[in-house]
């Protein structure tokens, strides 16, 4: 119980704090797009790097976000059902969701992102642009985030286990 | 097992898993994990891996959670209280005024923002309660506060026509400008309703503001509108105008738009550390809710595709009838009841690819009139029962004394209005196609 309750404050922590660098990317983002469009059309001196800084920002920000939006329960739900059941069988139904789809959605997604990355690595990829910014770092966004999707999936199944078949609140503190 | 029937497995896997209610991006992945994996074997590993990079490398998509940040700054700007103070003393003299004045506003900040939720909760907030105070019927005032929010996702900018462009690689600033028409066309007629139905059907549905509440001089009406609308106005111009004359593309147009947004909400003495943290951790739940879905979604329909589901689908459809109008007729019909449980991100993404290539090369309809219909459909997704979003929205600021009851009637005569609009806009396609052809080349 000890270690089960420190796991889930331990995951909820990471995702917090990856939720916090998701909104640091986000006005990131918002500057990076400002100042390229006014350095573009004020200044006519546009920034090599401004495109792909753009989009590099905006996947961090939506990859880091993934976890941290499963821990608040925003990601969308087809709830008509869920929302009508028992305590009990919400349970079942998240179970029944975890198995079926998180386990091979975890599995698929880790595998690939990490090959794919892991190619990246292996030829030290760079962009095939003038600014050419090295790929790596940013292909090794994608096992990372769903690595902290999935922790947080883990955790919200413990948690529903708890809070609807058990009806004890289990907080990671 | 033949490839068929792994992918009629799959559609029908479906219906019932997004039923379960667990995360709907990561039921389509799981699914078209596990099929993907019986088809393909290992290969179909690969394919998760290059479309999701293919979103994170996705220019046209940044312009999310710049439109996003934006109608937050906006929400917490003020301007939705200025304009309905302004609205209510113009049109609160005349039946069903301050009803009309919610569908003017709400296209109002229709214009300056791209989701739905902030104007359905700002009007829940602020119309809501005056107007059952005035005795306003609680169906009106739900149907006009849904209606209208719901507006936000169709008038431009809009994250569903960003969603559209990004998916299939069509050019979000003709969306843009395609969907412009359309969404005033319901505006319009959403106001005739509700003027016809207070001023000669029910009488009593919306009673006029008192004789005593009617203090404000001509002079001082004039000064109320143009404070209000013009910094909503300059916005508009601003976001819309640029991508109209090409001077921006629509990712540009965002981040211009945010900074329009922040500074209208300085000058309201609005901005404050509190402020520009909930905006952001709003954006990024928001912007990262819309991208699980697409990766789930893109994921299953490059596997669906991939065996044959596309041609099954096709053959199925052309087995019912040949007729290129009953085949569109079907189409919508399917994305309606769609519409009425899964959320019109996961069915925007799930039938786009798979109905686009019947619709614009098979049937020979124009692309653009084509994605114009799909989304004045999904528009009505917001609304229709059990599962709409601009009813939950509404029943979670709802003042007390108005019930889901209420909500539900009050929303029928407005989806009504939608199917007209939509069969408007089928029989006099300019009203789609008139306004990009003559902005964007």
């Amino acid at each position: 119980m000890k270690l089960l309750s420190g796991f889930i404050a331990v995951v909820d922590s990471i995702n917090e704090f990856a939720g916090t660098i998701a909104n640091l990317f986000s006005y990131m983002l918002f500057v990076v797009v400002v100042v390229g469009v006014i350095a573009r059309k004020v200044f006519n001196h546009p920034f090599i790097w401004n495109f792909e800084a753009s989009y590099m920002l905006y996947a961090a920000m939506f990859l880091f976000g993934l976890g941290y939006t499963l821990k608040h329960k925003m990601h969308v739900t087809v709830d008509v059902f869920y929302t009508m059941a028992g305590p009990k069988t919400r349970f079942i139904l998240d179970l029944i969701g975890f198995l079926l789809f998180l386990v091979p959605f975890g599995y698929v997604s880790l595998k690939s992102t990490f090959i794919f990355a892991q190619q990246s690595w292996q030829i030290l990829e760079h962009s095939q642009s003038t600014w050419a910014p090295p790929i790596y770092p940013f292909k090794s966004l994608m096992p990372i985030a769903f690595l902290l999707l999935v922790l947080q999936a883990v955790v919200e199944i413990i948690r529903s286990y708890y809070s609807n078949w058990k009806g004890i609140e289990i907080d990671g503190k | 097992m033949g490839n068929d029937v792994i992918a009629i497995g799959m559609f029908v896997s479906l219906l019932i898993a997004v039923f379960l209610g667990y995360p709907l991006g990561i039921t389509l992945g799981g699914l078209a994990a596990l099929f993907g994996l019986l088809a393909y074997g290992p290969g179909a590993l690969f394919i998760f891996a290059n479309k999701t990079y293919g979103l994170m490398t996705n220019y046209v998509l940044v312009a999310i959670p710049l439109f996003i940040l934006m109608a937050q700054f906006l929400d917490k700007s003020g301007i939705a209280d200025e304009l309905y103070g302004a609205m209510y003393v113009i049109f609160g003299p005349i039946r069903g005024g301050l009803a009309m004045a919610t569908i003017v506003v709400s296209t109002v900040l229709a214009a300056t923002t791209g989701i739905i939720g902030a104007s359905v909760v700002a009007m829940g907030l602020l119309a809501a309660p005056a107007m059952l105070k005035r005795g306003y019927q609680k169906e009106l005032t739900a149907g006009v506060i849904t209606a209208g929010g719901t507006l936000g996702i169709l008038i431009p900018p809009s994250i569903m026509l960003v969603v559209y462009g990004g998916l299939i690689d069509m050019s979000v600033g003709k969306l843009f400008m395609a969907a412009f028409l359309p969404g005033l066309l319901l505006s319009f007629l959403y106001l005739v309703y509700t003027f016809v139905y207070c001023n000669f059907i029910n009488k009593d549905a919306g009673p006029a503001i008192s004789k005593e509440e009617n203090v404000y001089t001509f002079g001082e009406k004039v000064r109320m509108v143009l404070k209000s609308m013009v910094p909503p106005l300059i916005l508009i111009l601003a976001v819309l105008g640029s991508i109209a004359f090409g001077i921006a593309t629509p990712t540009e147009a965002a981040g211009l738009g945010s900074l329009g947004a922040l500074l209208i909400a300085a000058f309201n003495r609005k901005v404050n550390w509190k402020m520009l943290l909930d905006s952001g951790y709003a954006t990024v739940k928001i912007t990262s809710m819309v991208m699980l879905i697409f990766v789930g979604a893109n994921f299953f329909t490059s596997i669906f595709m991939g065996i044959g589901g596309g041609d099954a689908f096709t053959s199925l459809l052309f087995s019912i009838s040949s007729n290129r109008w009953v085949i569109l007729a079907m189409m919508m019909f399917i994305l309606f009841i769609l519409g009425m449980f899964v959320d019109w991100l996961g069915i925007l993404l799930l039938c786009v690819p798979i109905f686009t290539p019947i619709a614009v090369n098979k049937l020979g309809f124009d692309p653009l009139f084509f994605a114009m219909l799909v989304c004045i459909n999904l528009q009505m997704s917001f609304l229709t029962p059990p599962f709409g979003y601009a009813l939950f929205y509404l029943r979670g600021v709802a003042p007390p004394g108005m019930t889901l009851k209420h909500i539900y009637k009050g929303i029928v005569p407005f989806v009504i209005i939608q199917m007209i609009g939509l069969v408007i806009c089928i029989l006099f396609p300019k009203i789609i196609l008139w306004l990009p052809s003559i902005t964007i080349k």
